[in-house]
């Protein structure tokens, strides 16, 4: 939408296709709006735009079992404008709203339209087809976005198919709660959000998260995690028994207590990783978004900031393109030269180790969580035992569990790969 | 909000404390808006499937959707969230996943 968006502006005739009934009616994601690039191309974004509740405080969590270590953070620079770019909402509504910016731009859509493939002349993309005999449509250019589960990406042989290591599956549920309960119980006025996110047990022994944001009069709760480690950890576990698991932890039952649930909704994530990136472009196609796999796999869960400026830059290379009336893979190239010189590419490189990292060290998802829990337990435990013995003895303990030239290099590989 | 006197009187409070959002999978795929199509948009390959030992689509899919029938495996296709992890997750390709047809399938409303 980024792009059609883009290229309205410009003037370029564009037709923006929605397999749904209406933009955003097939898409979910967890819940943040990162809007840097969005209040760049529609400065009214902030006014206007149909977000939930701007995110004014975060937590980060570490499950332990039963037990929660947290970190909240809630600083006055997130509670007011622009709002750190960070604002809770659902696809269905902004996306909309971004394509009627898009329509009154001058793109035009077609929904309920399903592309099941791409029409080819001399090996160049110059349309799609959803299959059917007399529906076919002629482009100079096709952008696909298509998402996560990039079939057509797949098909026209620019990516090999996806391995379960190079996706996460994420579940959600919508919980309906009164708008006044989740202000008292996330500390919130107005329209102040809360993003709290849950590492560890959350998701036990995978390398994912739970997370619970607050709408406006809703929650958004759900895991996501690795495809691969559901796969080869869990001895047949399904992802909403693990959501299930989450709901009941002792730290996230309080928070939808007395909630009704209203939906419930399943969608892939890319984990590709920097490495396992497909080839974005070809003769007449150009790849964005979760399809091209351009999602910070790290602690920053950006997606859509991402995915907004991949269409940016695409719609910036068909410009140059449609001025040299020259759609071949060499033009479209101009359009890896972009991602790769901007903060995109940089931080994907930059995250590029970090979910083999936590692949193969899985300690540090497990054990040391739970660990830490333990040390803290004993270190503000009330006793008449005397401080000196109690630090004494943890750090035994310590010494005990944990190999510290091993740990050492845990830590250092946690900096250098995680931070 | 509720009363020390009523959390007094009844200790299977807690219980009643730890969920209460608590749904089955069942009731939760009622709660989704789909429009069904009279044809599937997933094809098995029956023959792979019965050579398949692992059979991890019976549990990677967040909806469901594959069962095992008589030792067969079956998709309830109109059960489908679309998300496609049956088909990553489907090591010997016996799984043929298609979008569902333009004007098919899930809307998400709090997507």
């Amino acid at each position: 939408m980024a792009c059609a968006f883009t290229l309205a502006r410009h003037g370029v005739e564009v037709l923006v296709i929605e397999r749904g009934a209406y933009p955003g009616a097939k898409n979910m994601f967890g819940g943040i709006f990162f809007s840097s690039i969005m209040e760049k191309m529609v400065p009214g974004f902030l006014d206007e735009a149909p977000w939930e509740r701007f995110v004014s405080k975060r937590k980060f969590s570490l499950l332990a079992g039963d037990s929660e270590l947290a970190f909240d953070m809630k600083p006055e620079a997130f509670n007011t404008a622009p709002y750190n770019h960070s604002f809770i909402g659902k696809r269905s509504r902004i996306d909309r709203w971004f394509f009627d910016k898009a329509n009154a731009a001058g793109a035009n859509i077609i929904c309920n339209y399903c592309v099941s493939d791409f029409l080819y002349e001399h090996g160049k993309v110059v349309g799609i087809t959803s299959g059917g005999d007399d529906d076919s449509l002629m482009a100079d250019v096709v952008v696909c976005a298509e998402g996560a589960n990039s079939i057509l990406a797949e098909k026209s042989g620019l990516r090999r198919k996806i391995e379960p290591i190079g996706r996460s599956i994420a579940v959600k549920e919508n919980i309906k709660l009164p708008r006044e309960a989740i202000e008292d119980r996330f500390g919130l006025t107005g329209r102040e959000g809360a993003a709290y996110e849950y590492f560890g047990s959350s998701v036990p022994g995978l390398l994912g998260n739970g997370f619970v944001y607050t709408n406006e009069d809703s929650l958004s709760v759900g895991v996501g995690f690795s495809l691969s480690d559901l796969i080869e950890k869990t001895d047949g576990k399904n992802p909403n028994d693990i959501l299930e698991g989450f709901k009941r932890h002792p730290s996230v039952a309080p928070l939808i207590r007395g909630g009704k649930t209203v939906e419930y909704m399943a969608h892939m994530i890319p984990s590709d990783g920097f490495g396992r990136l497909p080839t974005l472009f070809m003769d007449g196609l150009l790849i964005v978004g979760d399809a091209a796999g351009l999602l910070n796999t790290s602690f920053f869960h950006e997606g859509v900031n991402l995915a907004m400026a991949s269409g940016i830059f695409a719609a910036e290379t068909v410009l140059e393109a449609h001025q040299k009336n020259d759609y071949s893979s060499e033009t479209l190239s101009g359009y890896q030269d972009r991602l790769d010189n901007s903060f995109v590419m940089k931080d994907l490189r930059n995250c590029k180790n970090f979910v083999s990292f936590l692949h193969s060290h899985n300690n540090i998802i497990d054990e040391y969580p739970a660990l830490m829990n333990e040390l803290l337990v004993d270190y503000f435990r009330v006793s008449e035992k005397p401080k000196s013995q109690v630090k004494r003895e943890i750090f035994n303990k310590v010494r005990k569990n944990v190999n510290l030239t091993k740990a050492a290099a845990d830590m250092w590989g946690v900096w250098r790969n995680l931070v | 909000m509720g009363s020390l006197e009523k959390s007094g009187m009844k200790p299977e409070v807690k219980e009643e404390k730890v969920d209460a959002a608590a749904m089955s999978l069942e009731d939760k795929l009622f709660l989704v808006k789909t429009k069904k199509d009279s044809i599937s948009h997933i094809k098995l390959n029956k023959d792979m499937c019965d050579d398949c030992d692992d059979r991890v689509c019976l549990f990677v899919c967040p909806s469901g959707t594959y069962e095992e029938i008589d030792g067969e495996v079956e998709a309830a296709y109109e059960n489908c969230l679309e998300c496609g992890s049956c088909r990553v997750a489907c090591a010997s390709g016996a799984i043929t996943w298609k979008n569902p047809r333009g004007g098919f399938g899930v809307t998400y409303v709090n997507g």
